[in-house]
């Protein structure tokens, strides 16, 4: 995913929200999280789409927690077996995991930061393979195929990419698709 | 809670973002959603409106400190309502741009497609036709060498090609002179000639 002004991607990722903890008193302004209070309160908490968090936090009006989809039970989960996360559980459906993982990486310190890129860029890498394994298998079988001895744990994984492996998973189930028709036709120009 | 959650800023703009992801995962133009980029608009002004009046409160008590963080949230909203914005009309010149080449650079063919057209906005209508405009301007410059309008996907392995008529095209000036294209007929005619003719669809190769 890239961070392109115009990428929709990009700006839906910006949408997941993160726990923010104000540190200072805000009149007026305590509709943000829907509430019914006047004003937003010094110490309250309020769950705020990052876009809008990004610049609380980096005028030091509030400070935030790190999100549930990146705590330390779901790091360990992904550091014991990757592939047994179900990461689309813990953005929500049509949710960018890995896309929300670099917004949080832009508020936090470099240490932090690079632990972060490096649980993203591991998982991503532990799963691709079975991402594009599966692909490969779901194209060859065809519609009317799925399943097998393992298909129940299959199936589990595949319910539980998120949005850019889904994406990815359809790519390679195309190309997987393509390839066997172009080794079947024949090129009947040839002379 | 539905009522307060409309009421969150940002939320339509977001709303018209996820119509444009909607399009790209279906593959398929939507609609353009006029009243939805209007009311995202009255929005911008309503914040303009609070911002002013934040200004103005700040004015009144005492030197601006430049501590307002109130002022600061209407302004990242506005901002961000505009990126939301700006994505979604650049997402579907896109799309129109890929339509208006898949058809090898044949408005005509494609503002025909009253299905379509159902779905642009004025605006995109004028932008189509201008950007044709661009493309039939920087295309003249090298008519003698090379149609850059040509299709890349299917590179041309014969200067003649034997073609069939799927729907009259009328009377078309060739190498072999003119010809009446009817449905049903069959020629051997000069590539270059007809290559619009087979990407809009009215001749077919054999």
């Amino acid at each position: 995913m890239d961070d392109d002004y115009y990428s929709i991607d990009s700006i839906l990722s910006e949408n997941q929200k993160i726990q923010c903890t104000f540190k200072v008193d805000i009149p007026d302004m305590g509709h943000l999280d829907g509430g019914h209070e006047r004003d937003i309160k010094a110490q309250s908490r309020v769950q705020l789409p990052l876009w809008l968090a990004f610049i609380l936090i980096y005028s030091d009006y509030a400070d935030f927690t790190i999100p549930p989809p990146f705590n330390s039970r779901v790091r360990n989960a992904l550091n014991a077996e990757a592939k047994s996360v179900k990461l689309s559980a813990l953005v929500g459906a049509g949710g960018f995991w890995y896309g929300f993982g670099k917004m949080i990486m832009r508020l936090l310190d470099d240490e932090p930061a690079n632990e972060m890129s490096g649980l993203l860029t591991k998982s991503f890498r532990n799963r691709l393979v079975e991402v594009i394994d599966q692909a490969q298998h779901f194209a060859a079988l065809g519609p009317a195929g799925g399943g097998g001895q393992s298909g129940d744990a299959a199936l589990a994984f595949r319910e539980g990419l998120e949005v850019t492996e889904r994406e990815l998973f359809l790519l390679a189930q195309e190309s997987a698709k393509r390839t066997k028709q172009w080794y079947e036709s024949t090129d009947r120009l040839r002379r | 809670m539905a009522s307060a959650e409309s009421r969150q800023f940002g939320n339509l703009a977001t709303q018209l973002v996820q119509e444009s992801r909607r399009s790209t995962l279906t593959d398929t133009l939507l609609k353009y959603n006029d009243s939805l980029v209007r009311t995202v608009i009255r929005e911008q002004r309503n914040l303009e409106n609070l911002i002013n009046s934040a200004i103005a409160a700040q004015a009144d008590n005492a030197a601006f400190t430049g501590d307002a963080p109130a002022l600061l949230l209407y302004q990242t909203v506005v901002l961000r309502n505009k990126r939301c914005l700006l994505a979604y009309h650049a997402h579907r010149l896109d799309r129109l741009k890929d339509m208006y080449w898949a058809l090898g650079g044949a408005l005509p063919a494609l503002l025909a497609d009253n299905d379509l057209r159902s779905r642009l906005s004025p605006h995109e209508v004028d932008f189509l036709r201008e950007y044709n405009a661009s493309v039939m301007d920087f295309r003249g410059d090298f008519s003698a060498e090379l149609d850059i309008a040509a299709s890349i996907t299917h590179p041309p392995r014969d200067l003649h090609a034997l073609v069939r008529v799927v729907r009259d095209c009328g009377v078309i000036e060739t190498e072999l002179g003119t010809i009446d294209f009817k449905k049903g007929q069959r020629f051997m005619v000069r590539r270059a000639d007809i290559e619009h003719l087979i990407v809009q669809g009215y001749l077919q190769e054999v």
